[in-house]
C-alpha cells in the first residue's frame, strides 16, 4: 500500500514552521500545501463518515477551518498527519450527529456516493450505484467506532499504525476492531431490509 | 476466539498488506479447506474494494477549488465576525466622543473594553478549536462536547437577554429632557447617542429571545433524544 498522503518528515517540519512563522503570505501557502496534500483522503474519510456527499464537503471545509485555527497551538505530540485525521474525523462526526439532529434518514434521500465511471456502461454503472447505496446503507447502521475503522481503512495510503494512532488505539486493538466492524457490515448487509 | 476467528483476522491483515509471509501460507491452507472463512474472504475483498472505489471516486468527483473557497469563506466569516466588534467600538468611540465633546476621553474609555472583548473573542474560537482537538474519538464524545458548546451558549446569551432590556432602560432615563448630564457634555448629541443606543439594545434583546435563543433550546432539546 502506498503511502501517498504521509508527508515526510521535513517536509512536515517546514509547512508548521511557515504555518507559525510571521509571514502572512507564508502562512498562506503552507496551509494550502496543507490542503493540496490532505484534500482527497479527507474527503474520503468525511463520505463514508457521512455518507452523503453534499455533507462530506461541509465537513471537509470544517475540518480545514478547525486546523486553520487550531494548527499554531499544534506542539507535536503526534504526527501531523494522524493530528489531521483524529481533527477530521471528530469534524465529520460532528456535522453527521447535526444531520441526525434534523434528520432524513438514508431511506428517504439516496446516498449521492456512487460516482459515474466514465468508461462504464449504463448496466454496469447502475449496478455500481446500487452496490455502493446498500454498503452507504449497512455503514449506517454501524457504531461510529466502526464505521471510522473501516472509513479509515478505506483511505488509500493510510497504513494500519497511523489508522491506529489516528484512533489512539493499540496495533492489535486495531485489527481486532476492523475484524468485528467488518462482520457487523457483513451482518448489515445480509439483513432484510 | 475460534480457529476461524483467528484467520478472520489474518485474513483482514492481508487485505492491508500487513500480514507476515509464514502465516500467509498457514492461512492460505486453511482457505482451502474452510468454506466459513473463503466466503469471509470474499465478501471482505468485496467490501473493501466499492469502499476503496467509493472514496477514490468521489475524490476525484468533487472540485477542490470549490472546497478551498468555502475553506476560506468560512475563515472570512469569522474575521468578518471580529470585524463586525471592532466596528461597534468604532462607532461607539466616535458616537461618545461627538457627544461629550471630546473624542480622546471616548476612546481611553471605550478601546480598553473592545481590547477585552476582542481578545475574548479570538481566546474563545481558539479554545473551542483545542477542545475539538482534544475531545475523546467517539460519537457520543463529540455529541457531549456539541452539548456542552451549546449549553454555555445558550446560558451566556440568557444572561444577555436578562441584562440588555435593563442597559436599555437606563440608557433611555438618560435621554429625558431633565437628565442630570454634565454641562461639558453636547447634551443634545448625548440624548441622541442614549436613544440610539437604548433601541439597539432592545432590538437585540428581542432578536436574541425571540429567534437566537429558541432555536438553540430546540437544537439542544433534538440532542437529547
Amino acid at each position: 500500500m502506498s503511502a501517498a498522503y504521509q508527508l515526510p518528515a521535513e517536509r512536515e517540519a517546514a509547512l508548521l514552521a511557515a504555518i507559525r512563522g510571521p509571514s502572512h503570505s507564508e502562512r498562506q501557502a503552507a496551509f494550502q500545501s496543507l490542503f493540496e496534500a490532505f484534500h482527497r483522503p479527507l474527503l474520503s474519510l468525511c463520505t463514508h463518515l457521512t455518507a452523503d456527499r453534499a455533507e462530506a464537503e461541509d465537513a471537509l471545509q470544517e475540518t480545514f477551518l478547525a486546523l486553520h485555527k487550531a494548527l499554531p497551538g499544534f506542539r507535536g505530540e503526534a504526527q501531523l498527519s494522524t493530528w489531521v485525521y483524529r481533527i477530521a474525523l471528530r469534524t465529520a462526526l460532528q456535522v453527521r450527529a447535526r444531520r441526525s439532529r434534523n434528520t432524513t434518514s438514508l431511506d428517504a434521500q439516496s446516498p449521492a456516493l456512487a460516482v459515474p465511471d466514465e468508461g462504464a456502461g449504463p448496466d454496469r454503472l447502475a449496478a455500481a450505484r446500487q452496490e455502493s447505496e446498500r454498503l452507504a446503507r449497512a455503514m449506517e447502521t454501524l457504531s461510529a467506532e466502526h464505521r471510522a475503522v473501516l472509513s479509515l481503512f478505506a483511505v488509500e495510503g493510510l497504513s494500519h499504525a497511523e489508522v491506529a494512532a489516528t484512533l489512539g488505539i493499540p496495533l492489535g486493538t486495531v485489527w481486532s476492531r476492523l475484524h468485528l466492524a467488518r462482520k457487523k457490515l457483513l451482518a448489515a448487509l445480509d439483513a432484510p431490509r | 476466539m475460534d480457529a476461524c476467528d483467528r484467520f478472520e483476522l489474518a485474513i483482514e491483515m492481508r487485505l492491508h498488506d500487513a500480514l507476515p509471509p509464514d502465516e500467509g501460507a498457514e492461512l492460505d491452507a486453511h482457505l482451502a479447506t474452510c468454506e466459513r472463512c473463503s466466503r469471509f474472504e470474499r465478501r471482505s475483498l468485496e467490501t473493501q474494494r466499492v469502499l476503496t472505489d467509493t472514496s477514490g471516486a468521489v475524490a476525484s468527483a468533487v472540485d477542490p477549488g470549490r472546497v478551498w473557497a468555502g475553506v476560506e469563506r468560512l475563515a472570512r466569516e469569522d474575521k468578518a465576525r471580529i470585524g463586525r466588534v471592532a466596528f461597534l467600538q468604532v462607532v461607539l468611540v466616535l458616537g461618545a466622543g461627538f457627544a461629550m465633546g471630546n473624542y480622546l476621553v471616548a476612546a481611553a474609555a471605550i478601546l480598553p473594553v473592545s481590547v477585552i472583548v476582542l481578545s475574548l473573542l479570538v481566546w474563545r474560537s481558539r479554545a473551542q478549536a483545542r477542545e475539538l482537538a482534544l475531545v475523546g474519538r467517539s460519537q457520543e464524545d463529540v455529541l457531549a462536547l456539541y452539548r456542552r458548546i451549546l449549553d454555555r451558549r445558550i446560558a451566556r446569551l440568557s444572561r444577555m437577554c436578562r441584562v440588555l432590556p435593563v442597559i436599555a432602560i437606563m440608557e433611555l432615563t438618560l435621554a429625558r429632557p431633565g437628565a442630570p448630564w454634565p454641562k461639558s457634555l453636547h447634551r443634545e448629541g448625548m440624548m441622541v447617542f442614549a436613544v440610539v443606543l437604548s433601541l439597539f439594545l432592545a432590538g437585540q434583546a428581542v432578536y436574541l429571545g425571540r429567534k437566537v435563543l429558541p432555536a438553540l433550546r430546540r437544537e439542544r432539546e433534538a440532542l437529547k433524544s
